[in-house]
């Protein structure tokens, strides 16, 4: 049976590439929100995180508190947008979820990276370029195969 | 004596007689004393004659030919061949060139010179020049002509000299045009600046750059150029060109959006290099490009792979070098003071009350990735917001510092606070049309990546209104 890993994005890219790419290995289940990633976890091997979620209903994107808002100022569904990423993890994490989890993300900031990965351990940053099969070693590890 | 040792020349009766008549001025009986006619067979003496009678009576054709009879005649009839040539050099045009250059080389020295005219006449200056020096290396003194000679060979060599300097101008002035063109071409290449330089010059250029490089990072990068490293694999290099070629291809969208970029800074005075140029974006272009064509055409996966190393070793980290070139605006207490006092000197005379506001500054100083005057401008109009609705009487609190957000960015603050009965919200600020108060904070905080915030304070404070920017570089 092949491991199962979450893809939360806003569209449908890593999904596609993985699935083409990464098919063979793994089975991956997509979620376009906090929602989503919160049904998919249970039997999970891992959640792999797109950063920005600008395509994404903003009546579903989440705070700081974990909270979806139907109403939010355009600055704000803006801020949250950009973060979402991070901010379903943190609500994931506040849940209980503790699934291995790769971010996909390019932050330029070495000393932001090292105080996500430990808040939100277990937790690798993926640079937005990096490959798929490069990817597919950090899922291999983080799974703990 | 003179007899006996200079032989008496002899003399034909025939001469005797035409000089006789050519002393009565009667050359026409001159010639019929010499038989008339050169062109018969005469011996070279009285060829000469006919021809000296010719010439006595101006018919220079005939005594040329006479001449020249005489020394095909005689060869040796050195007398012939001057007289001929002589005579040729008053009227050049008459001559055969060919016989002045045979009897030249007998030594005849007027031949030159005759030649030299007719050389001159044709505007063959090098020839005439060259028959000039001949003509007055071997002529005799007194030979005729030499003043003549020596005044043309001076005006040639002047007429030479300025020939020269001429031809040297203007080969100088073309090689002048040539140069000019070509700097002209090369400004025309070279101009523009690349857009770290042009971030240096105008940092109001920042927000378009930082959301050009944000959307190609996640774009290209992260999502199209990130799966060349699959093309290792033969089965995945269909998926792979598409993931790069469709729907259109990378390159193409880097390059629009380099363009766009351009556009963006040419609107605020400042000209970008060509994209082939920018050392960032022009590269990327290329090795995008090159990736196409391999796919397109098929290659080698070993180039294909390289570049997917360049992609995250070296226009990844190009790409995020310029997002950490924006403006910082160092805050400190003087500096706030001076904004604090610009806006209090506006309030004061538009005749509204004035509440000195308090001020918290985190640290001896807060840096913002801000440009001055728009951060200069985001405050003021906080300010002027806050006093507008603190009644006399009430507090007004400006607070500066860093924090981190949720999402682990370090955030740069600028809250002002005021002890206004009444709520504000960020729907409220959203709705506010462009151009006044906290549009603008709203508007100048977008433009810079920040966010406007709305936050309670402890009273007697009740709210304050603010906006956040992140440190730069965090992106997609």
């Amino acid at each position: 049976m092949k491991p199962r890993w979450i893809v939360c994005e806003d569209g449908d890219e890593y999904l596609t590439r993985f699935s083409r790419f990464l098919g063979d290995r793994f089975e991956f289940t997509p979620a376009s929100d906090l929602s989503g990633a919160l049904a998919a976890a249970p039997g999970a091997q891992g959640l792999l995180l797109d950063l920005d979620f600008r395509r994404t209903d903003p009546a579903r994107l989440v705070d700081e508190s974990g909270a979806a808002q139907a109403q939010r100022a355009a600055g704000e569904r803006a801020r949250l947008s950009e973060v979402q990423g991070i901010l379903i993890l943190r609500a994931l994490r506040s849940r209980g979820v503790r699934l291995p989890a790769l971010l996909c993300a390019d932050l330029d900031d070495a000393e932001r990276t090292a105080r996500l990965q430990s808040d939100l351990a277990p937790l690798e940053i993926v640079p937005g370029s990096e490959g798929v099969f490069a990817i597919a070693e950090r899922m291999r590890r983080a799974a703990g195969e | 004596m003179r007899a006996r040792i200079v032989p008496a020349a002899h003399i034909e009766p025939a001469e005797v007689q035409a000089l006789s008549r050519l002393t009565e001025d009667r050359p026409e009986a001159a010639l019929v004393s010499l038989g008339a006619d050169c062109a018969r067979e005469q011996s070279a003496r009285v060829c000469v004659a006919l021809g000296e009678v010719h010439e006595y009576a101006g018919e220079i054709p005939a005594a040329l030919a006479c001449y020249q009879a005489a020394f095909a005649a005689d060869e040796s009839s050195l007398v012939a061949a001057t007289r001929y040539a002589r005579l040729a050099a008053r009227a050049p045009s008459a001559a055969d060139p060919a016989e002045l250059e045979r009897i030249s080389t007998r030594g005849v020295a007027a031949a030159n010179w005759t030649l030299a005219r007719i050389a001159l006449a044709g505007g063959r200056t090098d020839e005439a020049l060259l028959q000039i020096d001949r003509f007055l290396d071997s002529a005799a003194a007194g030979e005729p002509g030499i003043p003549e000679a020596r005044a043309a060979r001076a005006r040639m060599l002047r007429a030479n000299d300025d020939a020269a300097r001429i031809r040297s101008r203007q080969r100088l002035a073309a090689a002048g045009i040539g140069a000019l063109a070509l700097l002209v071409l090369l400004l025309a290449w070279l101009r523009g600046k690349s857009v770290a330089r042009a971030l240096a010059r105008r940092p109001r250029l920042y927000p378009a750059v930082a959301r050009t490089v944000g959307s190609l990072r996640h774009d290209v990068l992260k999502h199209r150029a990130s799966v060349l490293s699959a093309a290792a694999e033969p089965s995945a290099r269909e998926e792979v060109a598409r993931a790069l070629l469709l729907p259109e291809p990378a390159s193409t969208a880097v390059a629009r959006a380099y363009e766009r970029l351009r556009e963006d800074a040419r609107a605020q005075g400042v000209l970008l290099r060509r994209l082939s140029r920018e050392p960032v974006f022009g590269p990327l272009v290329s090795d995008l490009l090159a990736a196409e064509r391999i796919l397109r055409r098929g290659g080698k996966t070993a180039s294909l792979v390289r570049i997917d190393g360049r992609m995250h070793e070296v226009h990844g980290p190009r790409l995020a070098t310029l997002l950490k070139q924006g403006p910082r605006t160092l805050v400190d207490a003087s500096s706030l003071s001076d904004w604090i006092h610009g806006v209090e000197a506006e309030v004061r005379r538009g005749g509204a009350g004035w509440t000195a506001p308090s001020v918290l500054l985190q640290g001896m100083a807060v840096e913002f990735p801000v440009e001055r005057e728009a951060l200069a401008t985001i405050f003021a109009n906080l300010l002027r917001n806050a006093q507008a609705a603190a009644a006399p009487g009430g507090r007004v609190l400006v607070r500066l510092g860093e924090e981190r957000d949720a999402a682990g960015r370090s955030v740069h603050v600028l809250l002002v606070g005021d002890s206004a009965p009444g709520d504000i919200t960020l729907e409220e600020i959203e709705s506010r049309e462009s151009g006044r108060g906290l549009a603008i904070v709203r508007d100048l905080t977008r433009e810079w990546a920040g966010h406007v915030v709305v936050r309670s304070e402890e009273p007697p404070l009740r709210k304050a209104v603010g906006a956040c920017f992140p440190s730069q570089g965090a992106s997609a």
